[in-house]
């Protein structure tokens, strides 16, 4: 119907072609064909399809580079797992399956975002609720306490917190981002607005240092507070704020390196990896090996050895692409990564209301934090940090949390004329 | 036997290197879109955008946005030649998207040396420095236009 669908479809089907590829590929050097793995990508290359279908004949004028984008990324990572650790694979592509149900939802539901604004207290009340119940009742699966059980269902809650903590600083930073401007107290260089207006802030900065010392989750204590920080600056223009926040989480941080030895052995492995090479830092060594060992052009599927890193199927997904995609494979997710980032901002940009643009910023905002903080991670440039790579890494809850996210921006990159916006 | 062994070696070694090679194909094609997304956005309204924030001449008169109330406009500042018109229709030099606002609302004109503000009997009027303009009204400098939630200031 429209040309710029029509390499909409183009597109996806490459992001298919590679995922077949892949999964076959790597079959190919077993000899043997799995053919429940092969039945179940098919399965999931027809339903984006689908989704694709019906979001574009319902009308859907969303932006046609996000979900291809995604897509590409999620074949990647599905040849990666199934190359890692096949017996995942049916689980993690029925997270895909959820997560593409939840994104063609998500694309028409989040379609008049500006009405969620009304409701900033109960979204900033659920995120801060999720938040609270990994610290409280968080159970510890693989190093961070990060998890929560209810029943048969597990989940990562702070992935779906992100969502609420991003709409309700949307909402309250538009409606005060004259306040935030206003500037009547001095500390030395630093310009400040009375502490009230910053007071939500300040309680996102305890909340952040509360899941650092209790639950050890660095990632996403760095992360929402990266969040928050970024959101303020970008609502307010203001640098004072950025700088303000960095002293603040520096202080915090230091005071955890000065008290827990957890936070010490992070950052000391994070220093020098080498000086526990088999033990603590064995993980990032192992990872430090994969990523140099890759190569250009990788070692190929199956003829590296990433399994040799623990958790590489999550948190060190990306060193097993470096390995055996090589720089090939790791430049393209980045690339990926990138144009999807600039996908989301141009949405951010071209949004008519300020609530809309700082809901895509901060959603652009947050996903690029966390790649940069999870990438930085396992190429021992930051800490080490236990997040997941969106779209790639093995994990319901965050495959599901992105595709909403995705939704939303693919929701709000959609310009409509005002009069048919009732 | 060999070739038993060789032939699966073969096919997953091409389709490797063909994966790799669609992943960079499909990236060509995503940056080829994004290429002639750009080129799109350079129209006319975008163009025009990008001119209001230039210093204009001081001989030219401008309308600068003070409070942008709720609605998008598509600059910051407007510069008047001849006449300039605002109201919610498309036609309108200064398009104000508000229900509050009428389709042509008001309307400024240059005469010899003086510009002129004229509401064009519109439903919600429009204001100079807080008073309702009912006749035409020469502008000034620093004056005060408010109409609907957007209050502009004649500078000149």
């Amino acid at each position: 119907m429209n040309a710029a669908w029509f390499d909409e479809r183009l597109i996806l089907l490459l992001g298919s072609l590679v995922a077949l590829a892949g999964i076959i590929a790597v079959n190919m050097t077993a000899a043997t064909i799995n053919y429940p793995v092969i039945i179940a990508v098919s399965g999931l290359i027809f339903s984006w399809f689908v989704a694709q279908a019906i979001i574009r004949r319902k009308g859907h004028l969303g932006d046609p580079l996000l979900l291809p984008i995604a897509i590409m990324l999620v074949s990647i990572g599905l040849v990666m797992l199934f190359r890692l650790k096949p017996t995942l694979l049916l689980y993690q592509a029925l997270w895909v399956f959820v997560g593409i149900c939840a994104f063609s939802v998500s694309a028409f539901f989040f379609r008049n975002i500006d009405e969620l604004a009304e409701y900033k207290y109960l979204c900033g009340i659920c995120g801060v609720l999720l938040l609270l119940s990994a610290i409280l009742f968080g159970v510890d699966i693989g190093g961070n306490k990060n998890w929560v059980i209810i029943g048969p269902v597990r989940f990562q809650p702070s992935e779906f917190a992100k969502l609420f903590i991003v709409v309700f600083l949307a909402a309250y930073l538009n409606e005060r981002s004259r306040l935030l401007t206003l500037v009547n107290r001095k500390f030395g260089p630093l310009a400040l607005p009375p502490i009230r207006f910053i007071a939500p802030l300040l309680v996102v900065w305890g909340l952040t240092m509360m899941m650092f010392i209790l639950q050890r989750d660095l990632g996403s204590a760095l992360l929402f507070f990266g969040i928050a920080l970024l959101m303020t600056y970008m609502a307010s223009g203001k640098l004072h704020y950025v700088v303000m926040g960095a002293c603040l989480f520096l202080l915090g941080a230091l005071i955890c390196y000065s008290l827990y030895s957890h936070v010490q052995v992070r950052v000391d492995i994070w220093l020098n990896p080498w000086s526990d090479p088999n033990g603590k830092a064995y993980q990032i060594v192992q990872s430090l090996f994969a990523l140099g060992s890759g190569g250009i052009l990788g070692s190929g599927l199956t003829y590296g050895f990433p399994n040799l890193i623990p958790e590489v199927h999550t948190d060190f997904i990306f060193s097993a692409i470096a390995e055996e995609l090589g720089l090939a494979g790791a430049a393209a997710v980045l690339i990926l990564y990138i144009l999807m980032i600039y996908r989301a901002f141009r949405a951010a940009l071209l949004a008519e209301r300020n609530f809309t643009s700082l809901v895509a910023a901060g959603l652009a905002a947050a996903t690029a934090l966390q790649i940069f903080i999870i990438i930085g991670g396992v190429t021992k440039f930051l800490p080490l940090t236990g997040i997941t790579l969106p779209f790639i890494s093995y994990g319901g809850s965050s495959m599901v949390a992105n595709f909403i996210v995705l939704g939303i921006l693919f929701a709000i990159s959609e310009k409509r004329p005002y009069d048919e916006r009732q | 036997m060999p070739i038993k062994i060789l032939l699966p070696t073969l096919i997953s070694i091409i389709l490797q290197y063909s994966m790799v090679v669609l992943i960079y194909y499909f990236l060509f094609r995503v940056i080829k879109m994004i290429h002639s997304d750009l080129k799109q956005v350079r129209s006319p309204a975008s163009v025009q955008a990008v001119a209001g924030w230039e210093r204009q001449p001081s001989e030219t008169a401008r309308l600068i946005v003070i409070d942008p109330g709720n609605i998008a406009l598509q600059s910051a500042s407007f510069s008047i030649h001849e006449s300039l018109t605002i109201g919610r229709g498309k036609s309108n030099d200064i398009v104000m998207d508000d229900a509050f606002v009428s389709h042509d609302h008001a309307c400024i004109t240059k005469y010899k040396h003086d510009y002129w503000l004229t509401d064009l009997q519109s439903t919600n009027k429009t204001y100079l420095n807080e008073k309702l303009v009912t006749d035409e009204v020469s502008l000034h400098e620093g004056d005060l236009i408010k109409i609907g939630a957007v209050t502009f200031k004649f500078e000149r």
